[in-house]
């Protein structure tokens, strides 16, 4: 969805500092927004503070509530998806390998026997 | 009011009377809201779900379920009264979610977890994450449980469910929309979250949608940083 959606701007996703939580990605405040992410979903008191200002003074402080909102929506996915060992889906496969990262293989992008 | 609103107004040749047409195109757009205000009604409408019986929990099983799972998160101990393998199941969903796998739901089962009562604490634990992930980034304190509301779970499985190619029951193929279909109630809740949170279903086509200023990349970024921090692959 993400590389969907920044094509729609042509723009160009570097989608390593997804994994890293360092470096630039092509997104608009990419940066405010990744350091507010990462304090919300890990419950970090101490930066969340000033993640939300700097949030706050890029975007809005409208954007920073539906960024904890968008959030806490793919807390809930992830869990669910988890939860039920749906495989990944095909296409997210030549992603994966641009991140560095591998499927394992219990979510291999092939039906497996329970 | 109508779509737009207009004065009739006499035109005649009279010079004293000004010809600009009065007309008011201003459009009765509908009245924007509040993602807090949406906020704070959906957390009155997950309330009220948690504290009614569900399809395979009582009120108070579903709340026992969300409370120990808030613990688990935490990494604080939980209560003691759920059975062993609900209180697992619960464990991992809340804490360790990528740690599942399949065996632990057949173990699960074979202890006496239901894998439908099974798909009704994902949603139970899943929505309550959303719920408390949101309101810490919104300033907001944890919420406090609601009392349990009596009832008895229906016990119904909706036709065509089983367990195809992930490792708990769904209807149709193991997928983010179908991830809680063997349990439709749960599954029209996790969407009712998904909407006021993210986007609804009809709105994940539009690549261009904007919601609070924040474009649809900025949004996606969002959510894969957020799938990242939490070790999942989707």
């Amino acid at each position: 969805m993400l590389r969907a959606s920044i094509s729609t701007f042509d723009g160009t996703l570097s989608p390593q500092p997804l994994v890293t939580g360092v470096g630039e990605t092509g997104v608009d405040h990419d940066g405010a927004l990744l350091a507010f992410v990462d304090a919300v979903v890990l419950r970090d008191d101490d930066e969340l503070g000033p993640a939300r200002e700097w949030i706050d003074i890029a975007l809005g402080p409208d954007a920073a509530d539906r960024a904890a909102m968008v959030a806490g929506n793919f807390s809930m996915m992830n869990r669910a998806l988890d939860a039920i060992g749906a495989p990944v889906d095909r296409g997210l496969e030549s992603v994966a390998e641009e991140m560095g990262l591998e499927i394992p293989a219990h979510l291999a992008p092939t039906p497996h026997p329970r | 009011m109508g779509l737009f609103s207009r004065k009739k107004r006499d035109t005649t040749d009279d010079p004293t009377i000004d010809d600009t047409p009065d007309v008011d195109l201003r459009y009765d757009t509908p009245t924007p809201t509040d993602p807090r205000e949406d906020f704070a009604d959906l957390v009155d409408r997950e309330w009220e779900r948690l504290a009614n019986a569900g399809t395979w929990w009582s009120g108070a099983e579903r709340l026992a379920i969300a409370s120990d799972a808030r613990q688990a998160l935490a990494g604080e101990e939980l209560s003691g009264i759920l059975p062993a393998p609900v209180e697992e199941a619960t464990r991992r969903v809340a804490a360790e979610p990528a740690s599942i796998r399949g065996t632990d739901v057949a173990r699960w089962e074979m202890d006496g977890l239901d894998p439908y009562g099974y798909i009704e604490i994902v949603g139970i634990i899943s929505r309550l994450m959303a719920i408390d992930t949101a309101s810490y980034g919104l300033g907001l304190p944890l919420h406090e449980f609601p009392t349990a509301i009596g009832g008895e779970p229906t016990r119904t499985k909706p036709d065509g469910s089983a367990i195809t190619t992930g490792w708990a029951p769904t209807v149709g193929p193991a997928t983010a929309p179908s991830s809680l279909s063997a349990v439709p109630v749960e599954a029209e809740a996790m969407f009712d979250v998904h909407g006021v949170l993210y986007l609804s279903l009809d709105q994940m086509f539009e690549m261009q949608i904007e919601r609070e200023g924040l474009s649809r990349p900025q949004i996606e970024l969002i959510a894969a940083r957020t799938s990242s921090l939490n070790d999942c692959f989707y």
